[in-house]
């Protein structure tokens, strides 16, 4: 063909093409008029044009390029990553290949899945916030989240992820596949979403939610995958995002993604409510709510920023008039699902829910996942939900389906009609005020609570010498969380995360275990705020797992305080709430580190009171109980740290309790075993935390009474030293620590008990002297904490004894031995006094029950002999 | 490799606007780079439509180099015209090196038809077909063969191709049709 025969074929086929096929004969008779050769090739032509159809160079799949050099990457078969064995390649996405792997040591079987991370320039800021979150990434423990098991980088640099290998169908194709109706589909949606709500309790957003991330087991449960690997992956701090817009837009699956990630905004918890809202929109009507099928991708992009979605119920009403414009999707909806009945499910409710979720602005849409769950099961309650307009029809029509039978009536219809408007009035303009609070609130309490509280507090929690940092922290958040409280009130999503922010400051405040300012009574009436609240939200729903066991830490917490300030009693009632919560936590889930961590910690926190209150039997028991859960845990989670860390401080808490009751033998073996779980942590993770450095000084110190009793003086001191230099450091870092300087005196105070064990009693007087210095200056800064008045107390008593026993020594001149009973009496006294204002006002522990009558006639005794001394003083010396 | 600046960018793209040829010299190797870079990146990217979005790259690319306020029209255009060209190079050779590395026979691009009648309608396009079908086609029509470029590899909308080579919308979309038909014919003619 010549260029110029092709202009005039063209010139006739132009205007062919795009005619209807009826109108073309009579066009080309004219057109071509005799040009027979012309005709044939117009008409050849037309015919490859209609065969080329509208897809033909509209569109490339990726399929073909990609293909062959993805080719099975054969090299990673049978090679081991860790303790895993690669076996096959059972995938491949946008982060890289994805494995079935095998662990398979001594320990046990166990069938994961490896991806394998393909990183490209930014390979090295990939590898360093992937060392970053895999700690908190793998901290993520819930039946419907995929389990993120172990993270790190191969031999040759790649980096990879190990999580649990689920088995499932994707949640639209399982919907489609098992024909769910609209409720069951609605059911599965909310496990999804108890699981992204769990995960941003933690402050943990997933970012690219969609079907493919959402698998369902054959039992019908739901996982979700790939949590928060996005942000390793794409993070704007990269370097390499030159432009966040469209590093988003190739990150992304843009039918998926919010406006504010297609725009390069922040990102919040509300890009993952939208797309929630978006696989809803499609588990419910089969379709998108943008997306055709030829739309390019900027198309989509442009629509998820710019376009208003339709009401699903019209999608679902449009589609069933013209099945053929959305003949895929809608072939994938069962055929006996009637379009019209379905369409009637959605109006209303179902519509408002949905369209609220995918609202343009974050701050218009639910102002949580809870806020958006929480709407559908009141859907599915045939409650009034947040998300709609009011109206009397729908008002009516609520009261109605709820009070069928009396609106059955036919007498009494207008009058309940009437009643039903009043009272759904009511509910639904609380309903409404709620939710403009909430808006308007919330993103201030976000600010406050999460920033403030949260991120500041915990990157400098761990830093030693910022505890007035965070006091003023705690403070300014308090006087924030009070107010929000009062406004807040009924708001139930709101309600959860105050509750948080409550724990979070009463943890700042005086939480026992860790680094804190020493201020019992505010944190305990943080944490009986963050209680109540609980408390109210498990009635709410009482099926909520996550909360029932926020439910048991509140305990736990306010429990601990009652302990600390002397309250045994009421710490004992507080453990006893926590312990029914948590055994039927982990009887419905015993493989659950969270629940089975929080039990240990009931039965061990029980264990101490039962201690202080004198009963050893019953306190063994229950730390016999904390270790046979940490034993099980274990087996569950192998190399997870707080399950060793629970384990060994199960056995060292058996080994101390056995030791106290004679069986000292028998319980350093036990303590041993401990101890062992320790090293072998601390070997394996060098960067050991402060929690394990003060678990190494209890080690220590416990060890040292322990052979102390057996009389094995050089290992004894060996320990306590130990103790002591650990104790010297951890002050030192941090002088504020209220935590730290108990533990240094603590550690003067076993040293002195030993040296008098061991007869070095002028020793000993020093060591208590030490610890005395400590503890004055710790009771002075929080007088309500009455285990510190109580150590105060002991040490004054023990180095009264200590001069008591020097005095009585045989060595002693007689000349210095008044002097000696003259401090041991003055250090009783106050001793004594100290214990007085305990059994006063109601704070003596019950194993000091017998301490003031003890040192009362301790102190007659140094009396009596004071007065020998006087007598002879007086009298004259016999010649 | 050193990082490209988007003045820098947009000053070659101004001089050539200008008509200075040596602009576009050097403009082309970082626009082809920038391109390359990406579209690996697309190919290994999963996406849920599974369509390859030449449009995406190039426009990604554009704001990479040249910044997301450079708007100028000018500017924008003549940038898609060498990305277009470029994108056919990028394509097409890695369809020939796959294809000469898996069995010496051709390269197929999955093509998605967008009403799908029945299973088989799925067709596969030849790249490399393609693109001789197009080197073809310019013997017949320069301009009908620049237009496909432009629209399939360097994602111009039909508005922006008219502005570009300086005919109306309607042209545009008659060559376009055209183009398609006797593209077709001449790919299904070469594969028999």
């Amino acid at each position: 063909m010549t260029p110029e025969r092709w202009q005039r074929v063209k010139d006739v086929l132009g205007p062919a093409l795009e005619m209807q096929p009826a109108q073309r004969p009579a066009y080309l008779e004219k057109a071509c008029a005799s040009d027979a050769s012309l005709r044939a090739d117009v008409d050849r032509l037309l015919i490859a044009g209609d065969e080329a159809g509208q897809a033909f160079l509209s569109v490339l799949t990726r399929e073909s390029l990609l293909g062959d050099e993805e080719e099975p990457n054969a090299l990673w078969i049978g090679k081991r990553i860790g303790p895993y064995e690669i076996v096959e390649r059972i995938g491949i996405g946008g982060m890289g290949e994805v494995f079935r792997g095998l662990r398979a040591d001594d320990q046990y079987q166990r069938e994961v899945a490896i991806k394998l991370v393909r990183v490209g320039a930014d390979a090295d800021s990939v590898i360093r916030r992937f060392k970053h979150e895999r700690q908190i990434l793998a901290s993520l423990d819930h039946p419907n989240i995929a389990h993120l098991l172990d993270a790190g980088t191969t031999q040759d640099g790649v980096p990879y992820v190990v999580m649990d290998l689920i088995e499932g169908e994707q949640i639209d194709d399982y919907c489609n596949s098992s024909n769910l109706s609209t409720t069951a589909r609605l059911e599965l949606f909310l496990q999804v979403c108890s699981a992204v709500r769990y995960a941003h309790q933690r402050l943990i957003v997933h970012r690219d939610i969609k079907p493919t991330n959402i698998l369902v087991t054959k039992t019908g449960v739901a996982k979700l995958l790939d949590f928060g690997i996005s942000k390793i992956l794409h993070s704007d701090a990269s370097g390499d995002s030159l432009n966040p817009t469209m590093t988003m837009f190739r990150m992304l699956t843009p039918a998926y993604a919010s406006p504010e990630q297609i725009k390069g905004e922040t990102i919040t918890t509300a890009a993952d409510v939208y797309s929630l809202g978006v696989v809803l929109y499609e588990l419910l009507t089969g379709h998108h709510p943008y997306r055709s099928r030829d739309d390019t991708v900027e198309k989509i992009a442009r629509a998820v920023c710019e376009v208003e979605p339709r009401k699903p119920s019209s999608v679902v009403r449009v589609a069933g008039t013209s099945a053929r414009d959305h003949s895929r999707q809608l072939a994938e909806l069962p055929l006996a699902r009637d379009q019209q009945k379905l369409s009637r499910q959605l109006t209303g409710d179902l519509d408002n829910i949905i369209l609220m979720a995918l609202r343009k602005q974050p701050q218009r849409r639910y102002s949580s996942v809870e806020q958006f769950a929480g709407d559908i099961r009141r859907h599915l309650q045939s409650l009034p939900v947040i998300a709609r307009e009011d109206t009397f029809s729908y008002r009516a029509s609520k009261f109605i389906t709820r009070h069928r039978g009396a609106v059955a009536a036919a007498v009494v219809v207008a009058l309940v009609l009437l009643a039903g408007v009043i009272i759904t009035r009511r509910e639904a303009q609380i309903a409404r005020a709620q939710q403009a609070r909430a808006e308007r609130r919330f993103n201030d309490l976000r600010r406050l609570a999460h920033s403030l509280v949260f991120e500041i507090d915990d990157s400098i929690e761990a830093v030693p010498g910022t505890i007035t940092a965070r006091k003023l922290i705690t403070q300014r958040s308090l006087e924030y969380l009070d107010s929000l409280a009062q406004e807040a009130e009924g708001e139930w999503s709101l309600q959860g995360e105050l509750a948080a922010a409550y724990t979070k400051v009463g943890d700042v405040q005086g939480q026992s275990y860790n680094a804190n300012l020493g201020d019992t009574q505010g944190a305990l009436a943080s944490y009986r705020k963050a209680l109540g609240i609980r408390q109210t939200l498990a009635v709410v729903d009482p099926e909520d797992a996550t909360n029932r066991l926020e439910l048991a830490k509140s305990h736990n917490k306010v429990g601990d305080m009652l302990a600390k300030m002397g309250d045994l009693s009421d710490a004992s009632a507080s453990f006893r709430e926590a312990r029914s919560i948590a055994e039927s936590l982990v009887a419905q889930d015993p493989s659950s580190l969270d629940k089975g961590h929080e039990l240990i910690l009931t039965y061990t926190r029980s264990g101490y009171v039962l201690e202080d209150m004198g009963d050893n039997a019953t306190s063994l028991a229950r730390h016999r109980e904390a270790l046979a859960v940490a034993q099980t845990l274990i087996t569950y989670h192998p190399a997870d740290p707080l399950a060793c860390h629970d384990l060994a401080t199960s056995y060292n808490n058996v080994g101390h309790l056995l030791a106290k009751t004679g069986r000292v033998r028998e319980g350093l073996e036990i303590y041993r075993k401990g101890l062992a779980i320790c090293e072998w942590r601390s070997a394996d993770d060098p960067e050991s935390t402060q929690t394990n450095t003060r678990g190494w000084l209890d080690d220590f110190l416990e060890m040292g009474r322990m052979l102390t009793q057996l009389g094995n003086k050089k290992e004894a001191f060996e320990n306590l030293h130990k103790a002591l230099a650990i104790g010297r450091r951890l002050a030192a870092a941090d002088p504020q620590n209220a935590l730290a300087s108990s533990d240094l005196s603590a550690c003067y105070e076993a040293i002195g008990d030993s040296q008098v064990a061991f007869g070095e009693i002028i020793m000993a007087l020093n060591s208590y002297r030490q610890a005395i210095k400590i503890r004055e200056q710790l009771s002075a800064k929080d007088p309500e904490n009455a285990e510190a008045r109580a150590e105060l107390a002991s040490s004054y008593a023990k180095l009264g004894q200590a001069y008591i026993a020097l005095a009585s020594n045989a060595r002693i001149r007689p000349a210095n031995r008044a002097e000696k009973w003259r401090e041991a009496r003055a250090s009783l006294q106050t001793s004594l006094k100290l214990w007085t204002i305990m059994r006063d006002n109601g704070t003596l522990p019950g194993s000091d029950k017998s301490q003031p009558g003890g040192i009362a006639i301790q102190i007659a005794r140094c009396d009596s002999e004071l007065k020998k001394f006087a007598n002879n003083l007086s009298s004259p010396p016999k010649s | 490799m050193r990082p490209v600046q988007p003045a820098e960018v947009t000053e070659l793209l101004r001089r050539w606007s200008g008509g200075d040829v040596a602009a576009r010299e050097s403009l082309v190797p970082l626009v082809y780079d920038e391109l390359r870079r990406l579209a690996r990146y697309y190919l290994a990217s999963q996406r849920s439509d599974h369509t390859l979005q030449s449009t995406a790259i190039v426009h990604e690319a554009y704001l990479r180099l040249a910044g997301r306020d450079n708007v100028h029209w000018e500017n924008r255009s003549h940038f898609f015209a060498v990305a277009a060209q470029l994108m056919r190079r990028i394509l097409v050779d890695h369809a020939r090196k796959r294809s000469a590395a898996k069995r010496g026979g051709a390269a197929h691009l999955t093509l998605l038809v967008a009403e799908a009648v029945e299973p088989s309608s799925q067709r596969e396009l030849d790249l490399v077909a393609l693109d001789d079908a197009l080197t073809a086609l310019a013997e017949l029509d320069e301009r009908q063969s620049r237009i496909i470029e432009l629209r399939f590899f360097g994602g111009l909308s039909i508005e922006d191709t008219s502005r570009l080579l300086e005919i109306s919308p309607a042209t545009v979309k008659r060559e376009w049709s055209t183009a398609r038909a006797w593209l077709y014919e001449e790919i299904s003619a070469r594969n028999r």
